[in-house]
């Protein structure tokens, strides 16, 4: 089964030059600060690179963090501050504010906002993966741990690194905690959408399938409450898309749900089950529509022309006739005004994130290097400072395909 | 002319072969669970007039039961023509499928007799012919080559009834070493061991899952 997942754009940063000339006195302490040059520009190249895989990224990327918390961690055998903390200017767009960048003078904010980004490319992945025909197990395996590896990151950061920065986030920025807690959840709900597609595949009980489903609209339900407060033109698109997916996986679990009441012989309930899940569908339809027209940042498509859509509304439609039919002759029950509610418990196939854990320090990075860092001595770059600013350029992203109904048949 | 006549409403997408055999197999589906419904109320009839004596009362029982046959019958054969609905449609996406199949066979030869065309325009068969013949002669030379060295002499001359027997004495001293005690022990060896050490992970309950959190076997 194939999926959609909408995805906001990768944040995008200025150049670092790392150039210490006059703080770094050393031919070892230089050779850190080209390595970190070095490596920030192959990391930044791989988030735009379409035939990067997740053992070549989280290759790169520790080598970029394991030598970057040398500049972040205490090397002196001290409590205090690392003193290269503060020492270099980095700016950083957000994934909701377009072009508008936020600079920072501290290197934890450089760590938590390309770690941020390491994430946003494992959902990116994930999503070109789900997207094709006739996916895999294996790749049905690798958009699911790819998906709880980006929650895992962002819970990482929400939880642990972003507490410890100076300025607190603006609100609708990235490391503002409603919006990485919208991204922590929606890659949960994603990852169970993969769960799902594998449990129906497999012919599961359809009370798993109703309990998974109902917990995934929950999740998709919750983030759209966290983006609330958040500025509408920046947000509204990304809302929409977590309204339609939770109509969509409501209507899932009602469907499932009114297999499981027809095989314990309730068939009334059953078509109000059916009835609300067609009710559901109906409304994730009307949001695919609105979301298609919403203006704001993020990919744009017709979901409701796509094939995991159509799906869902050709079964809900057989079910019901179904349960109909067998009601006419063979059950006799009443249809119930109210739909039966669902108190569905899931007990399998939840999705948790994936433990984040930062590399170790780089072994360039010893305590007599890092003595050789002499913050006494001039800051050559500051004649520099009065160069004009030049602008961020958006990254520009491989392109996301979604799989169309052909309906063709013979061809 | 819309406010007149209307508009012609827009066009569902057209019947799908496979979506109109599924939707006729659930509807024989249905009409299967009807009869298993009917079989159920037939045999409480039976060992309701099991247990009574002639008179009106059974005879009462037996009209239910008869009436109730009766619908049963019908139901089998409407599930019959459900069936063979089905059936046919399945008949004919077998052929679609094989026309299919046959539309791409023939393309495929063409293109390989295209090819072969084109490939014939580079093999000259007296050139072939040629190359055989010389390959011929060069064989046949070889294999004088080779019957005049392996010509034998000096050789005494050596009876066949010896060599057979010392043969078959051969034969009787490689039989004594042999000793099949050992597979006596096969039926009690341990059964091998399946799957590396630690490899399995439980839930609670103790049910295996996937690596999606699903279980193992699917509980349908």
């Amino acid at each position: 089964m194939t999926h959609w997942f909408h995805r906001n754009p990768l944040k995008a940063t200025a150049p670092v030059s790392f150039n210490l000339y006059g703080v770094a006195s050393s031919p070892a302490a230089n050779k850190i600060c080209n390595d970190l040059r070095t490596a920030r520009a192959r990391l930044l190249d791989m988030f735009t690179d379409a035939t990067c895989s997740p053992d070549t990224l989280k290759k790169s990327s520790d080598e970029y963090f394991a030598l970057l918390q040398g500049f972040i961690l205490p090397l002196d055998g001290t409590t205090q501050e690392n003193k290269l903390r503060f020492i270099q200017n980095f700016k950083w767009t957000d994934t909701l504010q377009g072009n508008i960048a936020s600079a920072q003078q501290d290197a934890v904010f450089e760590l938590v906002s390309m770690a941020f980004n390491v994430a946003l490319w494992y959902t990116k992945f994930a999503s070109r993966l789900a997207g094709k025909e006739n996916i895999t197990e294996e790749e049905a395996k690798d958009v699911h741990k790819s998906l709880k590896i980006a929650a895992g990151i962002f819970k990482t950061l929400k939880e642990t690194h972003i507490p410890r920065l100076i300025t607190p986030a603006e609100k609708g920025r990235d490391l503002e905690p409603r919006v990485i807690d919208t991204y922590i959840v929606q890659s949960q709900a994603e990852a169970q959408e993969v769960t799902i597609a594998r449990a129906i595949e497999l012919k599961h009980n359809a009370s798993l399938i109703a309990a998974l489903a109902f917990e995934t609209a929950n999740f998709y339900q919750k983030a759209d409450h966290t983006l609330n407060t958040l500025d509408p033109e920046c947000s509204s698109k990304w809302k929409k898309y977590l309204q339609l997916k939770q109509h969509f996986y409501m209507a899932y679990a009602h469907c499932y749900h009114g297999q499981t009441l027809l095989a314990g012989d309730k068939c009334g309930e059953a078509i109000r089950s059916l009835q609300e899940a067609e009710k559901c569908y109906s409304r994730a339809e009307v949001l695919c529509k609105e979301y298609r027209q919403m203006k704001g940042p993020g990919s744009t498509a017709k979901p409701s022309e796509q094939l995991f859509f159509k799906k869902l509304g050709a079964v809900i439609k057989n079910t019901l006739e179904k349960c109909q039919r067998e009601n006419g002759f063979i059950y006799f029950h009443k249809v119930p005004a109210e739909a039966p509610a669902l108190e569905l418990k899931a007990s399998y196939g939840l999705a948790e994130p994936t433990a984040f854990e930062l590399p170790p320090l780089s072994a360039q990075c010893t305590p007599e290097v890092y003595a050789t860092f002499d913050l006494t001595r001039g800051h050559k770059d500051d004649k520099a400072k009065a160069k004009p600013e030049e602008e961020i350029k958006p990254v520009k992203e491989p392109d996301l395909k979604p799989q169309k109904d052909t309906g063709c048949v013979v061809c | 002319m819309n406010r007149i006549f209307g508009r012609g409403k827009p066009k569902g997408p057209p019947p799908n072969l496979t979506d109109c055999i599924s939707g006729v197999d659930s509807r024989a589906e249905s009409v299967d669970k009807k009869i298993a419904r009917l079989d159920a109320e037939l045999m409480k009839y039976k060992d309701q007039m099991k247990k009574m004596r002639d008179g009106p009362s059974k005879n009462m029982v037996k009209q239910k039961a008869m009436r109730v046959l009766k619908q049963k019958r019908m139901y089998e054969g409407q599930r019959d023509q459900l069936m063979q609905q089905s059936f046919n449609m399945e008949q004919a996406n077998y052929t679609i499928q094989t026309l299919k199949d046959t539309k791409t066979t023939v393309e495929a030869m063409k293109i390989g007799a295209k090819e072969m065309k084109k490939a014939y325009k580079n093999v000259k068969i007296d050139q072939i012919e040629d190359l055989q013949d010389q390959l011929e002669d060069m064989m046949e030379d070889a294999n004088e080559v080779q019957e005049a060295l392996s010509r034998s002499y000096g050789t005494p001359e050596i009876d066949e009834d010896d060599l057979e027997a010392e043969l078959d004495a051969l034969g009787d001293e490689l039989l004594l070493d042999d000793d099949n005690s050992y597979l006596d022990e096969a039926s009690s060896a341990p059964a091998i061991p399946e799957g590396a050490p630690g490899d399995r992970t439980t839930n609670r309950d103790g049910v295996l899952v996937d690596e999606f959190g699903l279980p193992q076997i699917p509980a349908t």
